[in-house]
């Protein structure tokens, strides 16, 4: 991508194209970091590209990306402006909204390739996921912010966490990677 | 009198009160965190446990003697035994195995595949020296302390430095006899 292109995205802002016509090359990493650049399998189109945490003060606690690193910031720039859109619904809540409480949110914010999706566990920590996924059911995505949800709650009962800060534990980055990737296997056949 | 096998401590379990196993391991893992905040040094933390365990297990072992019903054991061995199977199952509800003899029968290991004190940990970077188990082995101490026994329980493996089981060595120091304060009327 050049640059002309790449600041017109910044200038757009959501509009945020994956186009890889680079060939998919599938390396499997294990460990996890915070904030990404990691090699993940990347096949055109359908594949979930970031998983975020994002603690009650909208302090950012997880943020794993599974694809190139250069798009690393784009993923931080769409999470924190799915961050409003959260807000927004929660401030205002629909009429027809849902009432449960574990309050899973739905699509966010649709853009021209990707769609976020949020969850809201009732402490206020909220759960987003990007993905180039176009048709995804409804039953798959639940079950995903809940496979999420049970582990994050492991790795805040860590009595070496420090609630609001950032999540340093290897294996809940592991668990995140192996829930993405059934995730990704589950839909995409 | 012929000495009973050690009976599983299934039985002794069933009959003893139940905690929530989140609830414990949630506690003594704030126990390990403010003893690291008070304290400082992991080496210190370490000793901390130990003498905590030990301050427990002089106690624990009238409540599992009453409670479990065992017999006098005839030999180190037997002891090693029945800690592992009744002990480990009565007071946190695994079993551990007893492995690794030595040739004269005074140290062993036992070896546990499943603990319930470190469910959710993970070490940080800064204390990875830290036996976050540490008060295992003050308990066994203490408790064979009260019997008669003096020993010498250290760590070999530990799953949370990256081992796939934890091992605890216990060596037998000496038997104490039971001493009488008073001298024999003569």
């Amino acid at each position: 991508m050049d640059d002309y292109s790449k600041s017109c995205l910044i200038d757009l802002g959501f509009q945020w194209v994956l186009q890889d016509p680079k060939a998919a090359t599938i390396r499997e990493s294990e460990s996890g970091n915070s904030g990404g650049g990691e090699e993940e399998r990347r096949q055109l189109g359908k594949m979930i590209v970031c998983v975020a945490v994002v603690g009650h003060q909208n302090n950012p606690v997880f943020l794993q990306s599974f694809t190139d690193s250069d798009d690393a910031l784009k993923l931080h720039h769409i999470v924190h402006c799915s961050l409003d859109v959260i807000d927004e619904r929660v401030n205002n809540p629909k009429k027809s909204g849902p009432t449960l409480n574990d309050t899973f949110l739905g699509v966010l914010y649709p853009m021209d390739d990707c769609k976020v999706y949020g969850y809201l566990t009732n402490t206020n920590v909220k759960f987003i996921m990007v993905t180039t996924e176009i048709d995804v059911k409804d039953g798959d995505l639940r079950s995903f912010f809940k496979d999420l949800h049970s582990a994050y709650v492991d790795a805040v009962s860590n009595p070496f966490h420090i609630p609001g800060k950032k999540i340093t534990s290897k294996s809940f980055a592991k668990r995140v990677s192996s829930i993405v990737k059934s995730f990704r296997s589950g839909t995409t056949s | 009198m012929a000495p009973l096998p050690p009976r599983s401590g299934d039985a002794v379990f069933a009959n003893v009160e139940h905690v929530n196993a989140e609830l414990f391991s949630l506690t003594y893992g704030a126990i390990v965190r403010q003893l690291l905040t008070d304290l400082e040094e992991v080496d210190e933390v370490n000793k901390q446990l130990d003498q905590m365990g030990y301050n427990i297990g002089i106690r624990l072992i009238d409540e599992f003697l009453a409670k479990s019903n065992v017999s006098r054991c005839a030999d180190f061995r037997e002891t090693a035994d029945v800690i592992a199977k009744v002990g480990f199952k009565m007071f946190l509800g695994v079993t551990a195995s007893v492995a690794n003899w030595d040739t004269e029968g005074t140290s062993c290991s036992l070896i546990l595949e499943d603990n319930p004190l470190v469910d959710f940990v993970e070490l940080p970077d800064t204390c990875q020296g830290l036996y976050y188990c540490n008060i295992l082995s003050g308990v066994i101490r203490g408790a064979l302390e009260m019997v008669s026994m003096k020993t010498e329980v250290t760590w070999v493996r530990d799953m949370l430095h990256g081992d796939d089981v934890y091992e605890l060595r216990v060596k037998l120091l000496k038997q104490v006899p039971e001493e009488y304060p008073y001298k024999d009327d003569d």
